[in-house]
């Protein structure tokens, strides 16, 4: 136990840290590497997979909480959609009123702003697509009269979640538009597979787990022992008001592993934009990702620390790359719109921005959620 | 320098409570493994106290505790040889009565206030100690009249174990007023601050691979002061305090507003019930119990400390929602009459979606709060309503 002084300065606040900062400098046995990226490129997925393979797993708790968060993204996920579809239809929506939006006036400006983009592209026969049938009526007030975060899935709930996602086209339609209203891609997997979640037993499987998409806040760390080494790995949020908690985790880092998602090229971000009169169609993920990573090279602590540089979803991409060019994100690119190339470019894009030449860059590129251990 | 303690608890709290951005600074808890660090203990408490038995020695060897005696004329009362004997014993009764003292708090220390396991750790050391003293009277007191001095100083530094542990024994209780109830009381009465407490995290974190029977739900946590604090604490470590400090302040924003309806018997339609509700306890936001402000106000502010894009405590919210509080927050400045346009209750449920979103957020956090020692005490301990 330590002796206690009852002195209390803010001097004295940041002499204990200073002391605690040099312990954790002399503790560097362990490697620590430091999960980076923009928000919603995967790290959390990475250090989840990492846990299953190289940790001790998920137990029984986590478990617990990774299947609230599957749930609750299921039930936000069909209520987003069903709302876009009335939006954009410009159907009212059955018995349901925002008690806090109304007197607002721009209460939908996320609507508002999804219409926008689309009909610009689109005509009146193509809006129609997104019209949901009357006899889904029933199911859309059902699901809209949930409260996000009560997430138990019911008997009923799935009833109406399957219907509408397997019967109704509009849904379907809507869903095709994913990344322009920020619904994760595992969304469709968890449509897919609602019986078996809903089922009162259910507990979340490796696949499950990997697949469910939430916001990162804060900061979580684990030591993984593979082989002889130690590894600590860190992994932090990527949206814009936690990057200004990744100062902490600086010192003493082995090595950066920014992640990239190769298929964030056409994704509107899904924060970041300070002014109100901005045009979000001008502004991508993928630019955003180059402008963190452009920000985390020049800290001057990481002049010489290495970089491995993993580019995720590369299997969402191959699908992509057929209906998107990467010309959204990469003006200059000029080459064909196939797979290898494009990923090349990003790649090559990435390593330019470089400008310590020293410094060691790796690349890795990770196909599907299983088959990244190949890649290791 | 010594190795002085800060205490997140009254840290946290002056975010909620202070009014004045540059009042407060950019504070975490990091937990450091120093204090179970041989290194740091030898050099800050083993020789120390072992600096002081030696000086208690030299003065013995002075013959200043005799002379002591004398004052006290105890020479009269017993024999020669005895009365060294009897100022040996004198030596160790106060070592003793810190052993003892100490037994008698870890055993009245409630379970699942312990957050950082200072009970194991205190009757371990009141153990150790009174296993010191009592051999330390054994091969001092009673067999050194078979010994020659020097055999007797030997021993004597041997067994200054015991006044070492002592002097630890000392400092744990110095950390147990932190912890126990009455002695908290007389702390705050007396203005003293006591700061923190770092013992390694490893304590914290160890995955305690239970059956997730016990499963409290987070509202329900929170509605707890205690299961408040300790949440805190973990969400400090894991620098994601801002999301519950976030929670603290809106939650009671929407008590008070709710009052005021309640007052001015505005029918209102609550959805949440008493989901949001949060121990009338805990520290009063200094944003939300200004009575100078108007409510509008309040929101205003509370939007520039929380949710407004590069906000000081800035939450991780969708973009959506916050773009839509950053127009609120457009309208007010240009001094539309928007917000005075909305009735008290809806002014209630401005933050709903906010305070859905932040539960949601913390949800990971509590995944693995769960995990930890510290919670699983709690629960064992703690009279929580049934969800």
């Amino acid at each position: 136990m330590g002796g206690c002084m009852s002195d209390s300065q803010d001097t004295t606040d940041r002499n204990v840290e200073r002391e605690i900062e040099k312990d954790k400098k002399q503790d560097t046995r362990a490697h620590k590497l430091l999960l980076l990226g923009a928000g919603g490129s995967g790290k959390s997925t990475f250090f989840k997979q990492l846990k299953a393979i190289h940790g001790e797993g998920h137990n029984d708790r986590e478990k617990e909480g990774f299947k609230r968060q599957i749930h609750g993204q299921v039930v936000e996920s069909i209520q987003l959609l069903i709302r876009q579809c009335k939006t954009v239809t410009k159907d009212p929506l059955p018995g349901i009123k925002d008690e806090d939006d109304e007197p607002f006036g721009n209460d939908d400006l996320d609507d508002a702003r999804l219409s926008n983009s689309l009909k610009v592209e689109m005509t009146e026969t193509e809006i129609a697509q997104f019209k949901i049938a009357k006899e889904f009526d029933q199911s859309c007030q059902y699901l809209l009269e949930i409260h996000g975060s009560r997430s138990a899935l019911t008997e009923q709930l799935v009833t109406h979640v399957k219907s509408l996602w397997n019967e109704c086209p509009a849904i379907q339609a809507m869903f095709e538009h994913r990344n322009k209203i920020g619904i994760p891609d595992s969304s469709a997997f968890f449509f897919n597979d609602i019986e078996r979640i809903g089922r009162s037993d259910y507990t979340p499987d490796h696949k499950d787990i990997v697949l469910a998409r939430y916001r990162t806040t804060g900061m979580t760390e684990k030591e993984f022992h593979i082989k002889d080494a130690v590894f600590k790995v860190l992994d932090v949020g990527g949206q814009r008001n936690e990057r200004k908690k990744w100062i902490h985790f600086f010192d003493g880092v082995t090595a950066v592993l920014f992640v990239v998602s190769l298929t964030c090229y056409d994704e509107v971000p899904f924060e970041d934009v300070t002014d109100l009169a901005a045009d979000v169609t001008l502004m991508n993920s993928m630019l955003e990702s180059i402008k963190v990573f452009e920000d985390t090279l020049d800290f001057e602590c990481f002049q010489k620390t290495g970089f491995i540089l993993f580019f995720n979803k590369a299997d969402l991409m191959q699908e992509k790359i057929k209906r998107v060019p990467i010309t959204n994100a990469f003006p200059n690119y000029k080459g064909p719109q196939e797979f290898k190339p494009s990923v090349d470019y990003i790649s090559k894009y990435f390593l330019s921005l470089n400008r310590v030449p020293e410094r060691e860059m790796l690349l890795r590129f990770f196909f599907e959620y299983v088959l990244f251990v190949n890649y290791w | 320098m010594y190795y002085s303690e800060h205490s997140f608890r009254e840290k946290w709290k002056s975010y909620i409570l202070t009014k004045d951005k540059n009042d407060v600074t950019e504070w975490y808890i990091r937990w450091s493994s120093k204090l179970t660090g041989l290194k740091w203990m030898s050099t800050h408490v083993l020789i120390p106290s072992m600096c002081v038995v030696i000086l208690f020695h030299t003065l013995k060897t002075f013959k200043l505790t005799y002379i002591f005696c004398v004052s006290l004329n105890m020479q009269q009362v017993i024999g020669f040889t005895w009365r060294v004997n009897l100022v040996r014993f004198i030596q160790a009764i106060p070592a003793g009565c810190y052993s003892s003292i100490a037994m008698l708090l870890a055993c009245k220390i409630p379970k699942y206030k312990d957050y950082f396991g200072v009970r194991e750790e205190l009757l371990f050391l009141s153990n150790c100690g009174l296993s010191c003293v009592i051999t330390y009277i054994v091969s001092y007191a009673i067999l050194p009249i078979w010994m020659d001095l020097f055999t007797e100083s030997v021993i004597f530094c041997a067994f200054a174990f015991s006044w070492m542990s002592c002097i630890m024994l000392r400092s744990t209780w110095w950390v147990l007023r932190k912890y126990y109830y009455v002695i908290d009381g007389y702390v705050t009465k007396h203005n003293i601050k006591i700061l923190g407490l770092y013992i390694d995290s490893n304590s914290m974190h160890l995955a305690a691979s239970s059956s997730p029977r016990a499963s409290v739900d987070l509202s329900i946590l929170l509605k707890d002061i205690k299961g408040f604090e300790l949440f805190m604490g973990h969400l400090f470590s894991e620098f994601a305090s801002e999301n519950l400090l976030c929670y603290l302040e809106l939650c009671q924003y929407r008590d008070n507003i709710k009052k005021k309806c309640e007052v001015n018997t505005v029918e209102i339609n609550d959805p949440h019930h008493n989901r949001f509700s949060i121990n009338a306890n805990l520290p009063q936001s200094f944003i939300v119990f200004d009575d100078s402000l108007s409510d509008q106000q309040k929101v205003r502010s509370l939007i520039i400390k929380y949710i407004k894009t590069s906000a000081q405590y800035e939450v991780n919210l969708p973009y959506t929602m916050r773009m839509k509080f950053m127009h609120l927050l457009t309208n007010i400045d240009r001094q539309t009459d928007n917000l005075d346009a909305i009735s008290l209750s809806d002014l209630l449920f401005i933050f709903d979606d906010v305070l859905s979103e932040l539960l949601r957020l913390m949800r990971g956090s509590y995944t693995r709060f769960a995990t930890t020692d510290a919670y699983k005490n709690y629960i064992e301990h703690a009279k929580l309503p049934s969800p």
